[in-house]
């Protein structure tokens, strides 16, 4: 629940969980501080089978901190004979803005994964991963709707679950000569001769945490540049419920938006900075909204993650 | 009391592999309603988590119960999504069918005990043994979620 079916409200007319954000991850590559890594995953326990071929998926980098992207990696897919290939773009500048596939081709044709073995596409100093993999993220899902009942240990639910994942590794020089950026990612869709971002996400669990009933949609289709305006208020009032002064619960709301994650790319530290698979964002989270009154769900990383690109474990 | 096996309930209602798609299949009258003298449908929906953060998801506990044969069957399910735009997607491991025991008229409460049909399903903490509380007058439903008692809206 990272950000997993955080807005049913988006699939009109029918649910669609090839464009549902599950969570997306940004560090530098291990052992490389020349190159990031940036991992977008879709489709929560992996209830469809394929990515969405109308659809763009699309990594945006912001170089200037004004909540606007100025690089976009751009991805989308074809179905080719009972399989997926995936087409990368580069969009940068005034190009990186747009809701279209604009951009300078990185991969065409890579071949989608859609069993245990991934199947790695190199292009230059780039890599590139798409398919089905195991879901890296952890949380008691079922304390937390049991009224925040966590329990040492607890149990993940997301232990066997399994997401269509989307991995690229970049140089760093790819995103921008700023190493301080803002990283997030977004799904298009095809809507009345245009493309609509139907999702998209930040920080983890920033949508499910604090946006309440059909404001979560409202969320999902926002830019990060309005984000201050339209859903300070929101923050503020669910962190007051949680002790905070209204001052604080500001701080912190200006804090958490826009809803952006922040990523120095010259250093191998996580969350905050970034997220690696193994940062225990919940944790953090958890202590930050309760105001240190819950500092854990009892869970931790999974040991399933492997050491080499694409870093996301085998499918379950 | 005639017992039915699951396998006989689930192709009595159509083969469904879940209590998912037994939900979806029973009436959704909206309030108590006597559909006969001793028959009764229901539907009771609640946000969780309970309290100040926003519902992530919709618990619905329904379905129907006979007065006379204190017989019925009863579902629970977790909906992704807050209960003013919750989907058709059950969590998984969640489902639960109820086959009823008891019926009791208190007032305006229905009493109602149950066994979870599947207890192979059942998690840590929680009962195979299921009590649902049906108050007419105030429409509400209290019945526990894994082992916390949560006030469902009758709909």
């Amino acid at each position: 629940m990272a950000d997993h079916l955080d807005s049913p409200g988006l699939t009109s007319p029918g649910m669609d969980a090839r464009v549902d954000i599950t969570d997306h991850f940004a560090f530098q590559k291990p052992g490389d501080q020349s190159k990031s890594i940036l991992i977008m995953n879709v489709n929560p326990l992996a209830r469809a089978s394929a990515f969405n071929p109308d659809a763009i998926y699309e990594i945006l980098i912001d170089t200037d901190a004004d909540a606007l992207p100025n690089v976009a990696f751009k991805i989308n897919f074809a179905d080719v004979n009972g399989g997926q290939l995936a087409t990368v773009r580069r969009a940068a500048d005034s190009l990186a803005l747009g809701r279209n596939l604009t951009g300078d081709i990185i991969f065409q044709n890579a071949p989608v994964s859609f069993s245990s073995t991934p199947t790695i596409s190199q292009s230059g100093d780039f890599k590139f991963f798409a398919g089905l993999r195991s879901d890296p993220f952890f949380f008691d899902l079922l304390a937390f709707l049991n009224g925040l009942k966590f329990t040492s240990p607890g149990t993940d639910f997301f232990i066997k679950a399994n997401v269509f994942g989307m991995a690229l590794e970049v140089p760093n020089s790819a995103l921008g000569s700023n190493s301080n950026i803002g990283v997030w990612v977004r799904c298009l869709i095809p809507e009345n001769g245009d493309f609509t971002q139907i999702d998209r996400m930040g920080r983890p669990a920033i949508n499910t945490v604090f946006m309440h009933g059909k404001e979560k949609t409202m969320f999902n289709r926002a830019q990060p540049n309005t984000d201050v305006a339209r859903f300070t208020d929101d923050i503020v009032a669910v962190l007051e419920q949680f002790g905070y002064s209204s001052s604080q619960a500001g701080s912190l709301a200006a804090v958490l938006l826009p809803d952006i994650l922040t990523y120095n790319f010259s250093s191998s530290s996580g969350f905050l900075n970034g997220r690696r698979l193994t940062d225990d964002v919940i944790d953090i989270e958890l202590g930050l909204v309760t105001n240190g009154a819950i500092t854990t769900d009892g869970v931790g990383a999974h040991i399933d993650y492997l050491s080499d690109f694409p870093y996301l474990g085998t499918p379950h | 009391m005639k017992r039915i096996s699951r396998r006989d309930f689930l192709k009595l209602v159509g083969g469904g592999s879940a209590a998912a798609a037994v939900g979806a299949m029973l009436p959704q009258v909206g309030f108590l309603t006597p559909a006969s003298k001793q028959a009764f449908t229901f539907r009771a929906v609640a946000g969780l988590p309970e309290g100040v953060l926003p519902s992530y998801a919709s618990y619905v506990v329904q379905g129907g119960v006979n007065l006379a044969t204190q017989t019925g069957v009863i579902t629970k399910n977790l909906f992704a999504g807050p209960p003013e735009a919750a989907s058709t997607f059950a969590l998984p491991g969640l489902a639960r069918i109820v086959r009823v025991n008891t019926v009791r008229e208190v007032g305006s409460t229905l009493e109602i005990l149950g066994t979870v049909d599947d207890p192979s399903v059942l998690l840590k903490g929680e009962s195979s043994r299921v009590q649902i509380k049906v108050d007419k007058s105030a429409g509400t439903v209290r019945t526990p979620f894994i082992d916390e008692e949560i006030e469902l809206k009758l709909e």
